[in-house]
C-alpha cells in the first residue's frame, strides 16, 4: 500500500505520550471515583452520603486511594513536562499546542459549519482548536488540583511557610478550588473529551489511538488535513 | 591615671566580696528556713487551750528533728492536752489520744490541715459565679457548699446567724452525723466553728454562754450542739497513714456522738466504752499488744496512702457521679499497678509548684466543671503527658505523630482513651417524686429518684445496700461529648429536676430542705387525703417510676410544697415556690423562665462530671482501629443523641444529636470572603465553559443530524 492509501496507518501519538495518558487515565478515574465519597464527607449525617463512604471501603481507606492517585497524577505530570523538555517530539508537539489566530478562525468556521451557514469544516493541522483546548484544560486542571491537593494533604507543612493571617485564607482558597475545579474537570472530561474522542460522528463508537498510537490515513486527511499535506510534502 | 585604675579595681573587688557575702547570707538563711521549719502544733492558734507544763513538754519535744532514717522514731501516744497515754505502764490510759498532739508533736499539724481534704472549703471565698446560682451555699466545699450530691436537694449548713429554728436545716455539728462524717478526715470544720474556735473549748468557756443540747442562740455551729461532751474531731492521720484503720467502728464512734473517741477505736488501739448519746462519759481500754514493753505505740505507717484508703470515701460517690469502677479491670492504670498518689500526689512527691512541699497536703486535684474548692488549684494533678511525654514510672511515651494537629488541640486524650463507660452513672437525679425502691437508707434518701444513661430507673442506694462497689453490673454506654474551656472532654452531663425557690432581689434560686420534701412525700403515702394534688403525679412512660412532667403534675407537686412548707411554719416570705427542670424554672405547668447556663451543662443545677478514671488500653482507644471510628456514619461522636430533657411531656427523653450539641458544622463555612470568591470564581468558570462545551457538541451533532437526514448533502 502506498502513502496515499485510505488503510495505512499513520504514527499520531509517540509512546511516552501514550504513557503518559494512559497514566492520567488511571490516576483520574481513580481521583473522580473517590473524589465522590469524600465530597460526601462534607455532609455527614446525611444517609445516602455515609452509605457511600462504607461502599467505598471507609474514609480511611478512600482517602489514602485518593492520595495515591494524586501522586501517580504528580508523576504523569512531572513525566509529561521532562517529555516536553527533553523529547523533541514533545518539544515540537508544546510548541504546536499553543494557540494561534487560526485556532479562533477555525471555531468561529466550524460554528458557522455546524450552523449551516458555511459549506466545509475548518482545515485543522496537526491539532484542532478543541484539541488544544483539551491540552490545555488539562495542563491547568493538573497544574491547580496539584497544587491545592498539596496544599490540603500537607496543611502544617504549607502554614510553616505562610504569615498566620494568611494561613487560614490560603486553605479556604485552596480547598474551594480543589473541589470546584475537580466537578469542572470531571464534566469536561466525562462529556467533552469522550464526545470529542468517542462519541462524534466519525468517532464512534471509538478510538483506539490513545493506545497504540496510530489513526488510518483517512482519519488523517479527514481531520488534520493541513498536516497530511505536510506530511505528503515531506516523503 | 593608673593611680585611679587600681583604685577603681579595688573597689569592684570589694564590692564583689560584698556581694559573695550577701549571696551567702541569703542562700544559707534559705537552706536553714527549710531545715528548721515550723514544726509541732501551732500553739498560738486562737482556741489554744490552757498551756500546762505536759503542753510545754510536747512544744519543746516539737523541736526534735526528724529521724535522718526518715521513718517516724518510736513515740507515745499523747491527749488532747499533750500528755504521755502509757498503757503499758497504767499512766494516763482511761483517755482518748489526740493526733493533733501525738502528730503534731513532729509534723506541722497547721499546715496539714489546711489541705482541701481538711477544710472542705470551709473558710474559703465563694466563686462568684457559684454564689450567684446557689442561694443557699456558705462556703464552696462540701462543708456549707453543694454537698457531694450531684444535683439538689440536699442538706445545707444553715448560716452562722438565725432567726428562726425552723430554717435551719443541719449544723456543723450535724454535718458529722449526717454522713459527711464518715468521710471526712476531721480537722477544719469538724474541729473548728466559723470563727476559728474550737468547738468543745468554746462550748466549756462559761464566758460564751454556751450549753450542750441548747438553742444556743440559733447558732449554726452550736444549734443543739453537744461539743463539750462528743469533742471534736481532729484531723485523723492514721485514717489515711494506717492501712488497717477500720472506718466502721470510727464511724460508729462518731453515731455514738463519741467524736474525740473516733480517732483510738479507728485505729485499733482499743476499745471505748460508753456513749455521749446515750448520756454516758466514754472511757478508753487500750489495747496493750499495740505498744511496746515502753510504752511507744507499735504502728504500721505508709507515706503514701494505699487506693483501698482513697476508695473508702471515693468509691462510692465515684460510682453514681461516673459509674466508675476503679478497678484493674477497667482502667488501665490500675492494672499497671499504678496508686492514686502517683497522680494525684501531695507533699515532696507533687507535680505542679503550687502544691509541692514538705507537709503539704494538698493533692493534686482534676479541673470538675462543678466544682468550686479550691479551683486555684485546678489541674495540679499529674496530667496524661506529664508521663507519657515523659516516660515518669514507664509509662509508653506517645506522641500521635500521625494525627492531625486539631485532635490533639481540640480534643482531650480521655474523649478517646475512654470510648467507653464500663460502669453506669446517675444520668438523671430527681427530687421530686417518692422512691419506693428496696433498701434506700437512711429514708429521707428516698426523695431522690436515679435514671442511668439509658434513662432507665437505677435503685442506686439500694443496689449500695445490696450489693458493695467491687460487684458493679456490668453496663458499658459511651459518654456524652461535651466542650469544657475550649478542649472537647467525656462527661456525665446530669439533668435534675427540684423544688426551689425564687428570692426576691436575688438572682439565683434557693433549694426546699431535703427532709421537707421526703416528710410531705411520706405523710402524703401514709394518708392520701394529705396534699392530694401529689396523687395526680403518674407514671406517663409506663416504667413503672412517676414523673413530674405534664403541666397539671408540675402544678400538683408546686401546690403540695408550698401547701406543706406553709402547714410547718416554713417562712415564704419573699420567696416564690418553683419547679426547676435543668434550665428551666417553673412557676405553673404552663409558666417557667430559662435559667441561664453554660453549654457543657444540662443544668445550672446539676453536676457535669469529666471522666478520667477507667482509661481503656490504647488499643481501644477512638481511632485506633481507624478514623472511621470517628468519621463514619456509625460514628456517636456525631451521630449519638444525648438527652436535652429527660422527660418531654409524653414521659420520654428529648434528645439532641451529639453534633449538635458540640455545635459542629455540617458544611466547611464559606463566609470567608477569599473562600466565597474562589468559590464562586469557579462555579461561574465551570458553568460558562460547560456551556459552551455542551453547545458545541449539540451544534455539532445537530449538524451530523442535519446531515444524515437528507437535508444536506454530505461532503
Amino acid at each position: 500500500m502506498s502513502k496515499g492509501s485510505p488503510a495505512v496507518l499513520v504514527w499520531r501519538f509517540h509512546l511516552h505520550f501514550r504513557i503518559q495518558h494512559l497514566l492520567m487515565i488511571i490516576s483520574v478515574t481513580l481521583l473522580v471515583l473517590t473524589a465522590i465519597p469524600l465530597w460526601c464527607s462534607r455532609y455527614p449525617f446525611s444517609g445516602w452520603p455515609a452509605d457511600l463512604i462504607d461502599l467505598f471501603g471507609g474514609l480511611e481507606t478512600v482517602r489514602l486511594v485518593h492520595q495515591g492517585a494524586g501522586f501517580l497524577l504528580i508523576f504523569a505530570f512531572a513525566y509529561h513536562i521532562l517529555y516536553v523538555l527533553v523529547h523533541p517530539t514533545g518539544r515540537r508537539d508544546f510548541l504546536l499546542m499553543f494557540p494561534t489566530k487560526k485556532d479562533f478562525a477555525d471555531l468561529y468556521q466550524n460554528l458557522s459549519y455546524f450552523l449551516g451557514k458555511s459549506e466545509s469544516p475548518p482545515r485543522f493541522g496537526r491539532f484542532s482548536y478543541f484539541e488544544k483546548f483539551d491540552y490545555w484544560a488539562a495542563f491547568w486542571g493538573c497544574f491547580i488540583m496539584i497544587g491545592t491537593g498539596v496544599i490540603l494533604l500537607y496543611p502544617q507543612a504549607v502554614a510553616a511557610f505562610l504569615p498566620p493571617s494568611l494561613t487560614n485564607i490560603v486553605f479556604g482558597i485552596a480547598r474551594e478550588a480543589h473541589y470546584h475545579e475537580a466537578i469542572l474537570a470531571a464534566l469536561a472530561l466525562f462529556t467533552w473529551h469522550v464526545f470529542n474522542v468517542h462519541l462524534k460522528p466519525g468517532k464512534f463508537p471509538g478510538s483506539m489511538v490513545w493506545w497504540h498510537g496510530r489513526i488510518t490515513w483517512e482519519e488523517q486527511e479527514r481531520e488534520h488535513p493541513l498536516e497530511s499535506e505536510e506530511l505528503k510534502s515531506i516523503s | 591615671m593608673k593611680k585611679t585604675r587600681r583604685k577603681g579595681a579595688g573597689l569592684a573587688a570589694l564590692f564583689s566580696l560584698a556581694l559573695i557575702v550577701v549571696l551567702f547570707l541569703v542562700i544559707h538563711q534559705a537552706a536553714l528556713g527549710e531545715k528548721t521549719e515550723p514544726v509541732g502544733p501551732d500553739l498560738a492558734a486562737p482556741d489554744k487551750p490552757p498551756v500546762s507544763a505536759p503542753t510545754q513538754a510536747v512544744a519543746a519535744s516539737g523541736s526534735i528533728k526528724p529521724s535522718p532514717a526518715g521513718v517516724c522514731t518510736p513515740f507515745k501516744l499523747r491527749d488532747e492536752q499533750g500528755q504521755v497515754i502509757d498503757p503499758v505502764h497504767g499512766v494516763n490510759d482511761k483517755v482518748p489520744y489526740s493526733p493533733k498532739q501525738t502528730c503534731g508533736a513532729c509534723h506541722n499539724y497547721q499546715l496539714i490541715t489546711e489541705g482541701y481534704h481538711f477544710t472542705q472549703g470551709k473558710g474559703e471565698a465563694l466563686p462568684k459565679d457559684f454564689a450567684a446560682r446557689y442561694n443557699w451555699v456558705l462556703f464552696p466545699g462540701n462543708y456549707g457548699g453543694n454537698w457531694c450530691s450531684p444535683a439538689p436537694l440536699y442538706r445545707q449548713l444553715a448560716p452562722k446567724k438565725n432567726t428562726k429554728a425552723r430554717m435551719i436545716d443541719m449544723t456543723s455539728f450535724d454535718f458529722v452525723t449526717a454522713t459527711c462524717g464518715a468521710c471526712h478526715p476531721g480537722g477544719g470544720p469538724m474541729e473548728y466553728d466559723r470563727d476559728g474556735l474550737r468547738y468543745d473549748a468554746r462550748m466549756r468557756d462559761p464566758a460564751a454562754g454556751l450549753t450542750p443540747g441548747g438553742d444556743n442562740g440559733l447558732d449554726g455551729d452550736y444549734f443543739k450542739a453537744r461539743w463539750s461532751e462528743t469533742g471534736v474531731i481532729e484531723a485523723d492521720c492514721l485514717l489515711c497513714h494506717l492501712p488497717e484503720y477500720d472506718y466502721k467502728k470510727r464511724n460508729g464512734q462518731l453515731a455514738d456522738l463519741n467524736f474525740k473517741w473516733a480517732a483510738t477505736v479507728g485505729a485499733g488501739f482499743g476499745r471505748v466504752a460508753g456513749k455521749v448519746a446515750g448520756g454516758e462519759k466514754p472511757e478508753v481500754t487500750y489495747n496493750r499488744d499495740c505498744f511496746d514493753a515502753d510504752g511507744n505505740v507499735k504502728l504500721h505507717l505508709a507515706p503514701e496512702p494505699r487506693n483501698e484508703t482513697c476508695l473508702h470515701c471515693h468509691a462510692k460517690p465515684g460510682w453514681k457521679k461516673r459509674g466508675a469502677a476503679f478497678s484493674p479491670r477497667t482502667d488501665v492504670h490500675l492494672k499497671a499497678g499504678l496508686r492514686c498518689v502517683d497522680c494525684h500526689a501531695a507533699g515532696r512527691k507533687a507535680a505542679d509548684p503550687r502544691i509541692r512541699g514538705k507537709e503539704v497536703h494538698q493533692f493534686g486535684k482534676g479541673d470538675d466543671p462543678s466544682g468550686w474548692v479550691r479551683d486555684d488549684l485546678d489541674n495540679t494533678v499529674r496530667q496524661c503527658a506529664d508521663c507519657h511525654l515523659t516516660g515518669y514510672l514507664n509509662a509508653p511515651i506517645t506522641k500521635h505523630e500521625e494525627l492531625a494537629p486539631v485532635h490533639l488541640e481540640k480534643i482531650s486524650c480521655q474523649a478517646c482513651h475512654i470510648p467507653w463507660r464500663p460502669v453506669k452513672s446517675a444520668q438523671v437525679q430527681v427530687s421530686d417524686v417518692f422512691n419506693t425502691g428496696p433498701l434506700i437508707s437512711p429514708p429521707p434518701k428516698r426523695i431522690w429518684t436515679f435514671y442511668d444513661p439509658f434513662l432507665k430507673y437505677w435503685n442506686h442506694y439500694g443496689e449500695l445496700a445490696r450489693f458493695t462497689t467491687r460487684d458493679q453490673p456490668t453496663d458499658p454506654y459511651r459518654p456524652v461529648l461535651t466542650w469544657y474551656k475550649d478542649k472537647l472532654f467525656p462527661v456525665n452531663r446530669v439533668h435534675s429536676a427540684w423544688p426551689g425557690f425564687v428570692e426576691e432581689g436575688k438572682p439565683g434560686l434557693n433549694q426546699a430542705f431535703m427532709k421537707d420534701v421526703f416528710l410531705m412525700w411520706q405523710k402524703h403515702r401514709q394518708d392520701p387525703g394529705q396534699y392530694p394534688e401529689l396523687a395526680k403525679i403518674k407514671d406517663d412512660n409506663d416504667d413503672g417510676v412517676p414523673e413530674v412532667n405534664r403541666p397539671e403534675e408540675i402544678d400538683a407537686f408546686i401546690q403540695s410544697v408550698k401547701a406543706y412548707l406553709t402547714d410547718t411554719g416554713f417562712d415564704l416570705g419573699g420567696k416564690t415556690v418553683v419547679w426547676v427542670m435543668n434550665d428551666r424554672a417553673y412557676t405553673s405547668g404552663t409558666r417557667w423562665r430559662p435559667l441561664p447556663k453554660h453549654d457543657f451543662e444540662a443544668s445550672p443545677y446539676a453536676s457535669v462530671y469529666k471522666y478520667s478514671h477507667d482509661v481503656a488500653p490504647a488499643k481501644a482507644a477512638l481511632g485506633a482501629k481507624s478514623c472511621a471510628d470517628c468519621h463514619s456514619k456509625e460514628a456517636p461522636w456525631f451521630t449519638a443523641q444525648i438527652v436535652a430533657y429527660p422527660f418531654g411531656e409524653d414521659g420520654q427523653p428529648v434528645t439532641v444529636s451529639q453534633a449538635e450539641h458540640l455545635k459542629y458544622q455540617t458544611v466547611p463555612a464559606d463566609a470567608e470572603p477569599w473562600t466565597y470568591w474562589t468559590k464562586v470564581f469557579f462555579i461561574s468558570l465551570t458553568v460558562v465553559v460547560m456551556l459552551g462545551l455542551i453547545g458545541h457538541m449539540l451544534l455539532e451533532a445537530w449538524r451530523y443530524y442535519r446531515q444524515s437526514s437528507g437535508g444536506e448533502k454530505s461532503e
